[in-house]
């Protein structure tokens, strides 16, 4: 079970533009056996079952996200795929796209189905044009070929899908402002409650998930939750992909199963460090991820809610003892002070004020001042924002502060 | 249903927010986005309380009550949450009140005031950075900035806007947009185009601080007010009288119009009379006009609703009344009739009209020298640092000066009722939302009445 690969199985042996390369290791068979047999209460339970957390990085259940939806007895539902894929270091979902489109189409008809939504939207990240170009092929030859659009393979099943390309805002990854965005509104999120499974895009029950999550619902339905929750860590089932940088031998994607320690993920699939570099710290899940030292590698990398090193995107990043952590720091407060929406007091100022300091930073030295101002901003961002991007933009200046010793130095 | 609040209980209603609760208990939570009935956007996170239900703080505006909840309003996290986000918005406001038309009269300075906002750590000191810092540090401020005052009315700055967005969910013609994102988020006008709205202005009253303000003829004014050549005469309805007295400040409740009157000779005006006189010759030229005009009648008593007429049902502009507004009337009236009569150069008079409506200024014909508003009264007399005063009394243009139905046009119906003579059957509306239902009826020739009095301001004319 180790080995086992669920979405970059077919990588690099099929073409992404040739539905016929697709159809032949196996493609589409779960959505024909799923229009045929026409059963969504039980493919929901199989989801159900499967212990899927959603791979964004927020972690919840997709399984019950789905059945709110599901069970909801409104008419118009939608489910929307979120590919806005804009954590730092992340390049996991566009991959995806661009290596086996019809997997991530046949996964989001699947969800689809299941909720009982007559529409389903592609939330694309604005930048990523090559993707744009080869989901807009596959989806259209997959409506050749009858497996979107009306009447699914001659069932009565229907669904429109379509492609919405936003402008690359990080914050229309949030939920609720990816659905400001597909309404023409100014993408920042929204108030809740009414949560989107209730009251989402134009005020119909929305399902949202993230590439990767659908792109696991063909294998589950195929081989059954059961068999997928065997695989990896228990509390938080199945492959995870790892976008995995820095200064280790070997960078890229890496599908494995959740639950591994990070020196594994390194060691094994990484190949250790590049030569002559010396481990300083890894980041888990981007610019807004923890920042792990040496004495913390046996962690295991989990998705569960409240895991002491949060998964989230699942890149990791590993830094060696010869960088910068200045030019890190002015990446991550550079990044937050651009792309926070501005809709809240502390995280529209205080990413604004962060950034300043951080131009000020003499060598990783900061003022009195400055460390006063630090601890209040960081403090006001963890504890009063709108979202949870303000807690975001501050875990790894935080992590900085009191696991690098930096400011000490 | 029950929930206690600082350990007393209050009683409920399904649906309250913890905010709504708090207003009606006279429990005291510092706001900066909510006002009134409008959207609650949860931005300004001043309202942050405590509750039994969540380990974080959350908005008091946008939390619903429910059962069994326990809140507390007042505690050493909420007020450090407070105080931080007041330091940031100080952070970019710091040192600018001074000159600010809305100094001593701005929530945001109150707010500081009342939770003692004296740090300012989060600005460096000049010796604590280089030269090179300091010229990043103004770009960044500079390109934030628009400054619009092209339009005789609102003046917009955004130097002092906290982006609370208030005027974006009062404005009623939805005038107002963000643009940009995070610390370069800027409220303004579509593709930064000048304002050209109705001039209604509800955004300048909700505004807390001073990024939308009353044009500032102040100046201008001013110099006439002071020159000993010049006879300064103000016009002011009753009812505003005790809004400047507000805006002075100091003067106890109840009839104080010796003392707004007795200020206004003491800022420079001659002679001060009652609104009155020109709504009752508006009522007269009215029911004149009233004969040969084209029905159903659309009221411009109110001039915002001349000019959304105009601008938004071109059609029927026809149907406008046409009456210049009461303070027109009368300067034209002072500027002809009075000025022979007291043998004063008609050039020699300065006419200001004192009055609340922004609208006013956007339309005045030529008699009428200046609107300004009890703010601007209120502002002018703190600069001149006026003490105590004597108190006047109202000059008189006619021995019949004051007409009967005068008083209650303002009110919602109030103009069909003081013209009824004319009318066979009106439709009264006050708010965009109404008046544009009863002008697209209009528009499709359903009106079967051949009256329509409209007011823009919700409730009635604010003229205050």
């Amino acid at each position: 079970m180790d080995n086992i690969k669920i979405i970059t199985e077919h990588w690099d042996k099929i073409d992404p533009k040739k539905i016929a390369d697709y159809v032949a290791v196996g493609g589409y068979e779960t959505l024909r056996k799923f229009v045929c047999e026409a059963d969504p209460a039980s493919a929901l339970q199989e989801i159900k079952k499967s212990g899927l957390l959603g791979r964004g990085g927020a972690g919840f259940p997709i399984g019950d996200k789905l059945e709110l939806v599901a069970s909801s007895n409104k008419k118009e539902k939608y489910f929307i795929c979120n590919l806005d894929e804009s954590e730092p270091g992340t390049y996991k979902d566009r991959e995806i796209a661009k290596n086996n489109p019809h997997l991530l189409i046949e996964g989001i008809a699947l969800a689809s189905l299941i909720i009982g939504a007559k529409k389903a939207f592609i939330y694309l990240n604005g930048n990523y044009e090559e993707e744009e170009e080869i989901l807009e092929c596959a989806l259209s030859q997959s409506i050749e070929n009858g497996f979107i659009g009306e009447g699914i393979l001659g069932s009565e099943y229907g669904l429109e899908m379509e492609v919405f390309q936003g402008a690359g805002a990080y914050i229309c990854g949030e939920e609720t402002a990816l659905l400001n965005s597909i309404e023409g509104r100014r993408g920042e999120p929204r108030l809740r409650p009414p949560y989107p499974t209730d009251k989402g895009l134009w005020g119909h029950p929305t399902a949202i998930g993230n590439a990767e999550t659908v792109s696991n619902f063909p294998w589950i339905i195929k081989n059954g939750g059961a068999e997928y929750s065997r695989i990896g860590s228990a509390d938080s089932p199945g492959t995870k992909l790892y976008t995995l940088g820095g200064s280790v031998k070997n960078t890229g994607i890496f599908e494995l199963p959740t639950g591994i320690s990070i020196r594994d993920l390194i060691q094994k699939s990484g190949g250790g460090m590049m030569l002559g570099k010396e481990f300083w710290f890894a980041q888990i899940g981007g610019a807004s991820g923890r920042l792990v030292l040496e004495n913390e590698l046996e962690e295991k990398l989990v998705l569960k809610k409240g895991a002491k090193i949060p998964l989230g995107s699942g890149a990791v990043l590993v830094v060696d003892k010869t960088v910068d952590i200045h030019d890190m720091i002015l990446s991550w407060t550079g990044f937050f002070r651009r792309e926070s929406c501005g809709k809240c007091v502390p995280c529209r100022e205080g990413t604004f004020r962060l950034f300043e300091i951080a131009k000020r930073m003499n060598n990783g030295k900061m003022s009195e001042r400055d460390k006063a101002a630090v601890s209040d901003i960081l403090w006001a961002l963890e504890n009063t924002t709108f979202c949870p991007f303000g807690k975001f933009s501050a875990t790894a200046f935080r992590d900085t502060v009191e696991k690098l010793n930096i400011s000490n130095s | 249903m029950k929930i206690k609040i600082n350990n007393v209980e209050y009683s409920a209603k399904i649906g309250e927010t913890i905010l709504d609760v708090c207003k009606r208990e006279r429990i005291r939570i510092p706001t900066l986005c909510a006002y009134k009935n409008l959207n609650r956007e949860a931005v300004c996170r001043m309202c942050l309380v405590e509750v039994n239900k969540s380990d974080s703080l959350v908005t008091s505006c946008s939390f619903k009550v429910c059962g069994g909840l326990e809140v507390t309003t007042e505690s050493e996290r909420i007020q450090k949450a407070r105080k931080v986000s007041l330091e940031l918005l100080f952070a970019d406001h710091a040192g600018k009140c001074v000159k600010c038309r809305k100094n001593r009269r701005c929530e945001l300075q109150n707010l500081a005031e009342e939770n003692k906002i004296d740090n300012f750590h989060f600005v460096p000191k000049k010796d604590e950075i280089g030269s090179a810092d300091e010229l990043d540090l103004l770009k960044d401020n500079r390109s934030r900035l628009v400054f619009e005052d092209n339009n005789r009315v609102i003046t917009r700055t955004t130097e002092y806007c906290i982006s609370c967005r208030r005027c974006v969910n009062v404005c009623p013609t939805q005038e107002f947009g963000l643009s940009r994102r995070a610390a370069d988020t800027v409220v303004g006008t579509p593709y930064g185009k000048e304002l050209d709205c109705i001039f209604c202005g509800a955004c300048v009253r909700a505004c807390p601080t001073g990024a939308l303000t009353d044009h500032g003829d102040i100046v201008k004014a001013q110099d006439e007010l002071d020159n000993l050549n010049k006879l300064a005469v103000a016009i002011v309805d009753e009812t505003v009288l005790r809004n400047i007295a507000d805006e002075i400040g100091g003067l106890p409740a109840g009839d104080v119009s010796g003392e707004v009157i007795g200020y206004l000779h003491e800022l420079g005006f001659e002679k001060v009379f009652s609104l009155s006189f020109g709504l009752g010759k508006w009522i007269e030229s009215a029911k004149e006009k009233m004969e040969n005009r084209k029905r159903p009648i659309i009221s411009d008593y109110c001039p915002s609703v001349a000019i959304y007429v105009k601008k938004y049902f071109p059609s029927l502009a026809d149907n406008l009344l046409g009456v210049p507004t009461p303070d027109d009337i009368m300067a034209r009236y002072i500027k002809n009739e009075y000025a022979d009569k007291e043998k004063i150069d008609a050039d020699n008079i300065v006419v200001i009209s004192i009055s609340g409506c922004l609208a006013k200024r956007k339309t005045k014909g030529r008699y009428l020298d200046h609107v300004m508003s009890p703010s601007q009264i209120g502002r002018m007399v703190r600069v001149k640092k006026i003490g105590k005063v004597e108190k006047g009394k109202f000059d008189h243009l006619a021995k019949e000066d004051m007409h009967p139905d005068a008083y209650s046009m303002n009110r919602k119906g109030g103009v069909a009722n003081a013209l009824s003579s004319g009318i066979s059957d009106a439709r009264a509306a006050s708010g965009i939302k109404d008046i544009k239902r009863i002008l697209e009826d209009m528009d499709r020739g359903n009106a079967e009445y051949d009256f329509a009095d409209l007011m823009v301001c919700d409730g009635g004319c604010e003229n205050k």
